[in-house]
């Protein structure tokens, strides 16, 4: 892979077996012979490249394979056929509370999801304090979380995700996290990521939020790529799309 | 090299946080907090004592021993057994947000989760060694053995649960089947008898091949019976090829599954 790309999807095909029920689907898995299922393709036949530093933006409707994209690039799921590259730690913004145990402390959790992501106990005591502060959880920090508010909690998953400097930062349309005034905190944080240098992927079916931050973007549809380019460019058809669809109703 | 391996060494110092602060979820908000891990064994370890010596008077020595410490001292290993075969063939399942929302190496959920049972063997370990010798049977050079068979038990039931955690994942069948044979596994195992009593030669060299029986004799091979594990070679023989295919099937069964894992999870 040449040095400045840093995600490279080729010829991606991502098939979900959907079976009647889970009965079949372990007969399936026991008798080998064939049951009935029905295949649903998330992603069909995408290819693309993103070179360090760029941000792009990923728009298309509800259902068109955007998740599942995701999904493929921080590497939770695998394509059924293709090849999916990706250099560099990504940090996903997209189940902000996944990893968190209810039990346990604010800090403790902080620590919790440090490791799971892969960090040492050094790193993260580095790393604490800036997370406390910038999630604006202090008073609360060393109760259980299930003691915190949904935003609370929110607020300090972004806060680790955000704060460990990723190279690659996978950003769900989730990001409505908090209030007005946290919502335009996390808003230039990842701007200040964007401008330090760090790739960023930004899912969204709002035209708006995609136009805020990114400088390129693709179209999905039905699991399609079907357009590819600058992101003023994208969007039109984004919209003629949307346009057509509703008209035909 | 295999992956199951890779994604273990990988993760090696992640591992034991995870393992200490699985250790903590498990008992914290209980007011009793760590204790409940040694209240319930000693509850069960009653129970059986109760049933046996006193209801059953079956008050006689095995192999030479007072029943208490005989059953003592098979219980010790049997509950990180249980434990082992039951949560290591759940631990995927329960940690479901590892592998359909973050990536994260699936193959260490196995290893965390046994390492957590482990320190609260260990601490049973070494309380029921004071209960055996307080009853007095003295320490002996013997005792270091523990040193091979609590890894190995530790090594053997992770390996099996490569093999159990996915299929357990991929089907709730599975997992009630491992919750149903649970009572079989400890009856039919020579935790509250004693194998070596057992008249009739092929029977008795078919249950000596079984892993629990292999650990709750050698345990006892440990505190009390005062025999090397190289001095009952038919077993140990026997187990390390067990512990091989085991561990080979293991890593198959991991590597074949782990990418259908987020798919049904």
């Amino acid at each position: 892979m040449a040095d400045d790309v840093v995600i490279r999807f080729n010829k991606v095909s991502k098939v979900y077996r959907l079976y009647k029920s889970d009965k079949q689907r372990f007969l399936s898995m026991i008798l080998r012979r064939k049951v009935e299922v029905r295949k649903f393709k998330a992603i069909d036949n995408i290819s693309f490249e993103v070179k360090k530093g760029e941000s792009l933006g990923i728009i298309g409707r509800n259902g068109a394979g955007k998740s599942t994209l995701l999904k493929l690039i921080t590497g939770v799921t695998f394509p059924t056929t293709g090849s999916v590259q990706v250099n560099g730690q990504v940090s996903a913004l997209l189940e902000l509370t996944a990893g968190f145990d209810q039990e346990l402390t604010g800090r403790e959790n902080i620590f919790l999801k440090g490791y799971i992501m892969g960090l040492e106990e050094k790193q993260i005591k580095k790393l604490e304090q800036d997370i406390i502060d910038f999630a604006e959880v202090n008073e609360f920090i060393d109760q259980p979380i299930r003691m915190f508010s949904s935003g609370m909690k929110a607020r300090l998953g972004f806060a680790i995700n955000a704060v460990i400097n990723p190279d690659i930062l996978v950003v769900d349309e989730a990001l409505s996290v908090g209030d007005a005034v946290f919502s335009a905190k996390c808003k230039k944080k990842i701007r200040e990521l964007i401008e330090g240098g760090v790739t960023v992927l930004f899912v969204s079916h709002s035209a708006d939020k995609i136009k805020d931050f990114c400088n390129r973007a693709i179209l999905l549809v039905k699991g399609r790529l079907v357009a590819s380019g600058g992101v003023d460019e994208v969007i039109e058809k984004y919209k003629q799309s949307i346009n057509m669809s509703t008209a035909k109703k | 090299m295999i992956q199951i391996v890779k994604e273990n060494i990988g993760f090696r110092k992640q591992i034991f946080k995870l393992s200490k602060s699985e250790l903590i979820k498990t008992y914290k908000g209980a007011a009793l907090g760590p204790l409940w891990a040694l209240i319930k064994p000693s509850i069960t370890i009653f129970v059986y004592w109760f049933a046996f010596e006193v209801g059953l008077r079956s008050n006689r020595l095995v192999h030479g021993f007072e029943f208490f410490i005989f059953l003592l001292t098979g219980m010790i290993p049997w509950f990180f057994m249980s434990s082992a075969i039951l949560d290591g063939s759940k631990c995927i399942r329960n940690n479901k947000q590892f592998v359909t929302k973050m990536p994260f190496p699936v193959g260490t959920i196995m290893t965390y989760t046994n390492l957590s049972h482990l320190y609260v063997h260990f601490a049973i370990m070494i309380i029921g060694y004071v209960i055996v010798v307080l009853s007095g049977i003295t320490p002996s050079i013997y005792n270091i053995q523990i040193l091979f068979y609590m890894p190995m038990m530790f090594l053997f039931f992770t390996c099996l649960s490569w093999i159990t955690a996915p299929l357990s994942a991929i089907s709730k069948d599975f997992e009630n089947v491992v919750r149903s044979v649970m009572n079989a596994i400890f009856w039919l195992s020579g935790i509250i008898w004693d194998p070596y009593e057992l008249g009739d030669g092929i029977v008795r060299n078919i249950v000596l091949l079984n892993p629990v029986n292999f650990f709750a004799n050698g345990y006892r091979n440990t505190f009390l019976y005062k025999t090397w594990f190289w001095e009952t070679p038919y077993e140990t023989v026997g187990f390390l090829i067990l512990l091989t295919g085991i561990f080979f099937l293991g890593a198959f069964v991991y590597k074949k599954l782990r990418k259908t894992l987020p798919d049904v999870l």
